[in-house]
């Protein structure tokens, strides 16, 4: 379970804090879908909860370790950023032995895990180019694969779908409901409500900085008496009111 | 015109290159990273005296050849040095970066997608080129000018060479350096040989350049200060000037031009068709040259050489570092001029005939008490002039951030830093210590104290000067340059070194001529160098736990 308490994050010389009193719990098995308009927080939490930013103020913890343990709590944890950055001078294969090496993953393992996800996100073929010749996809596909190259607890992705093709569109989302469908928690922010609506099990909606919502589509629903209203209609409309 | 302006403009908005250099020294404010006010005056007052040093040096140079130049004929002498030093120094310090600015550059991906027509880019980059490295040309010449207007007057002339060789001067070298860069792109040894090729030609410039002063140096008195046997150079220097002039013909006339308006008017026009030529070849070459330079990326690795071994986390890490400093060629010149500087400079010497008096030298230095004392400093002082360690979480740029994602303690990238940091300095250390002591018959059991004393201080001052980079780490820059030749903290991991160097010369050289016996004063060093890597080492993970925390 993922537990954030009360985060707070404030940049300097900004008066209105990028994320404000943040509270909230994800359990496992859930895929929790993060939205919200541009500039609301949803990449200052993921970089929080990810360890890339610290808290002003508030507590992270996942399955019990708070992220102050860090090494324990990033071995849990897989993240795939937005725009995703590699060393451009390897090769993808080398990237991920990299990654196996810092997780200390077994041979046998590692062999397996590269092969399976990289011919599930259909990038076999390149993995021996150099990373500076990948196309934005390709890279998008590479950062994927390396998050989960480590059978993360919880898995982080940044607008996971951007660039991507729709047959590796299509492969990641069935990844995410398999993985977790085995009891794993996944996090990721999106723009694309249609997205979320058929993925997500929860929903978190933000926006300046204080989460709107929490819980899943159909409390949405009715706790604004939408009926079958969609997604897109409610998250604009609790956007809307709170700007 | 007016948009290759606002191009210039851009880049100097985007990149800041004089506020983020002043920035690094602590000047900036911010409320949580606020430097100690003494530690940043302390700091700019010493870079400032480095800087007057070498001016100093270069100035006190260009005094003897210029007049000894009178007494032989050739009064421009101090002057036609100087454009060489200029010269050669510009090519040599731009070579690594030309590539970069000209076409490889983040912005210039970003800017030829924009509806800019090819030429005005390219000229854009040229100035930009020119804007960079002019300053650098002006530091290696000024002096000479302020010192053959002090020897023999100022004119009318003189004063408009000067303000046009402050000019214009650049444009030689750097239309060399820019044709050089556009032929090896053109020729796609770029491609094929990638920074391999710049570094070689890279060395040969370096070779070039320190033969150069190799033969300047021969002419200092036999007592070794820094005064000039002019008796003794009118029989060995002026051939060779005279074989130099003729070489660099077109800087011969330039140093001419300060005392007559012919040679003046030659040079520049000289300088400007050599400039106009290098325009003209950039700009219309610039489009092909884009798309060979963005091509070049997409060349495919051989398949079946690829292994998944297991390596430790500390093993993956050192290799990254090597990856790093393979991925810009800036990184990977800087790296090998550092580590082997003390063999570039024997080959000169054997080359240039210098090597015979650096053995009278030698001589000299083998009958002092304290002679193995003396060689361990001279190594120490080589081996530990690097930015290697002081620039070495700078050149992650950006990628710093993925550290804070792995799950490594932040004593395992500081070991990772520091062990790869041995095994390039510690290995040619021992192997420069090794050398010598055979090649002066000393026998290598002295190794038994060098050694480790050589590890132990390399690993010491290698800890501090990570900590320094920890501190306030280069993640955000454009130019290869900027996080590690162009970097304050290099600066600053030189004046670790100093410190250390002094040190260490005091326990090793001061205590036995004080009468304290050799063996204490070397188990005393020992001691120094263990307690300074203790103390280091805890400052760079301390530093380090923050930077991967923030």
């Amino acid at each position: 379970m993922l537990e954030c308490a009360a985060l707070t994050k404030r940049y300097e010389g900004k008066e209105r804090a990028a994320v404000d009193s943040l509270s909230l719990t994800i359990g496992g098995g859930e895929i929790f879908g993060f939205l919200g308009p541009n500039g609301a927080g949803k990449s200052t939490t993921i970089r929080m909860i990810v360890g890339l930013l610290s808290p002003d103020s508030g507590t992270i913890a996942f399955r019990g370790v708070p992220s102050t343990r860090s090494v324990e709590y990033k071995r849990m944890i897989g993240y795939c950023a937005d725009e995703p950055t590699f060393y451009e001078k390897m090769t993808g294969f080398e990237h991920l032995t990299f990654l196996s090496d810092l997780y200390q993953i077994e041979e046998s393992r590692r062999t397996d895990r590269i092969g399976a996800l990289s011919e599930r996100m259909l990038l076999t073929r390149e993995l021996n180019d150099p990373i500076s010749s990948y196309s934005h996809g390709m890279r998008q596909k590479l950062s994927v694969i390396a998050a989960l190259l480590h059978e993360p607890k919880l898995l982080i992705l940044d607008e996971p779908m951007v660039g991507l093709d729709p047959k590796a569109s299509f492969t990641l989302k069935t990844l995410l409901k398999e993985y977790a469908g085995a009891g794993n928690t996944v996090f990721f922010s999106t723009h694309v409500l249609e997205v979320a609506e058929q993925l997500c099990t929860t929903l978190g909606i933000i926006s300046e900085g204080a989460l709107l919502y929490n819980g899943s589509f159909a409390d949405l629903r009715s706790q604004n008496g939408a009926g079958q209203q969609s997604l897109e209609s409610l998250f604009l409309s609790l956007t809307e009111e709170q700007t | 015109m007016n948009s290759v302006l606002s191009l210039i403009k851009g880049f100097w908005v985007g990149t800041k290159p004089i506020s983020s250099f002043i920035e690094r020294f602590g000047f900036a404010r911010s409320k949580k990273r606020r430097r100690s006010r003494v530690v940043m005056i302390v700091l700019t007052v010493l870079t400032l005296v480095m800087i007057l040093y070498f001016l100093a040096m270069l100035a006190f140079t260009y005094w003897g050849y210029q007049t000894f130049g009178l007494l032989v004929g050739k009064p421009h002498l101090g002057l036609f040095l100087a454009m060489v030093v200029g010269c050669i120094g510009t090519m040599i310090f731009s070579f690594s970066s030309v590539s970069n600015v000209l076409y490889r550059a983040d912005d210039v991906r970003f800017l030829s997608a924009l509806p800019i027509a090819s030429h005005t880019l390219a000229l854009s980059r040229l100035a930009i080129l020119y804007i960079l490295y002019a300053p650098l040309y002006a530091f290696m010449t000024l002096p000479a000018v302020v010192v053959a207007a002090w020897i023999g007057g100022l004119d009318a002339t003189f004063v408009i060479a000067s303000l046009i060789n402050l000019v214009i001067g650049p444009f030689v070298p750097l239309a060399l350096v820019t044709l050089l860069v556009a032929l090896v792109i053109r020729s796609g040894l770029a491609k094929r040989a990638g920074s391999t090729s710049k570094v070689l030609v890279m060395v040969l410039f370096m070779l070039f350049f320190i033969a150069l002063s190799a033969m300047m140096t021969r002419s200092l008195d036999a007592s070794g200060s820094l005064a000039f046997d002019y008796q003794a150079m009118v029989g060995s220097m002026v051939p060779l000037f005279t074989r130099l002039e003729r070489i660099f013909s077109p800087l011969s006339l330039q140093a001419k031009g300060y005392l007559s308006l012919q040679p003046l008017l030659l040079s520049s026009l000289l300088s400007l068709a050599v400039g106009t030529l290098a325009v003209g070849v950039v700009v219309k070459t610039y489009d092909q040259n884009l798309s060979r330079v963005a091509s070049g990326t997409a060349r495919k690795r051989a398949k079946g050489a690829v292994t998944v071994r297991r390596r430790s986390p500390l093993s993956a890490l050192m290799r990254r570092e090597a990856v790093i400093i393979k991925s810009q060629s800036a990184f990977t010149f800087e790296v090998v001029g550092e580590l082997f500087i003390p063999l570039i400079l024997i080959g000169v010497w054997a080359v240039t005939g210098t090597i015979g008096e650096m053995a009278t030298l030698l001589d000299a230095v083998l009958t002092l008490p304290v002679v193995e004392e003396v060689i361990f400093l001279i190594l120490s002082l080589v081996s530990n002039m690097t930015m290697i360690s002081s620039t070495s979480v700078s050149r992650q740029g950006p990628q710093f951030a993925q550290d804070r994602l792995y799950p490594l303690e932040a004593s395992q990238f500081v070991c990772a830093k520091l062990l790869f940091h041995l095994l390039l300095v510690g290995a040619t250390n021992l192997f420069y210590l090794s050398g010598a002591l055979l090649l002066l018959g000393r026998g290598v059991t002295s190794l038994i104290w060098m050694a480790p004393l050589s590890l132990l201080s390399i690993a010491a001052v290698s800890s501090f000067q990570l900590a320094i980079d920890y501190h306030n780490p280069n993640e955000e820059w454009t130019l290869a340059q900027q996080a590690m030749k162009s970097n304050p903290n290099g600066l600053f991991g030189l004046l670790v070194m100093l410190a250390w160097i002094i040190v260490a010369a005091l326990a090793l050289i001061v205590l036995p001529l004080l009468g304290i016996s050799p063996l204490l004063s070397r188990l005393l060093a020992l001691l120094i160098a263990a307690l300074c890597l203790l103390f280091g080492y805890r400052v760079a993970v301390s530093q380090a736990s923050s930077a991967l925390s923030r």
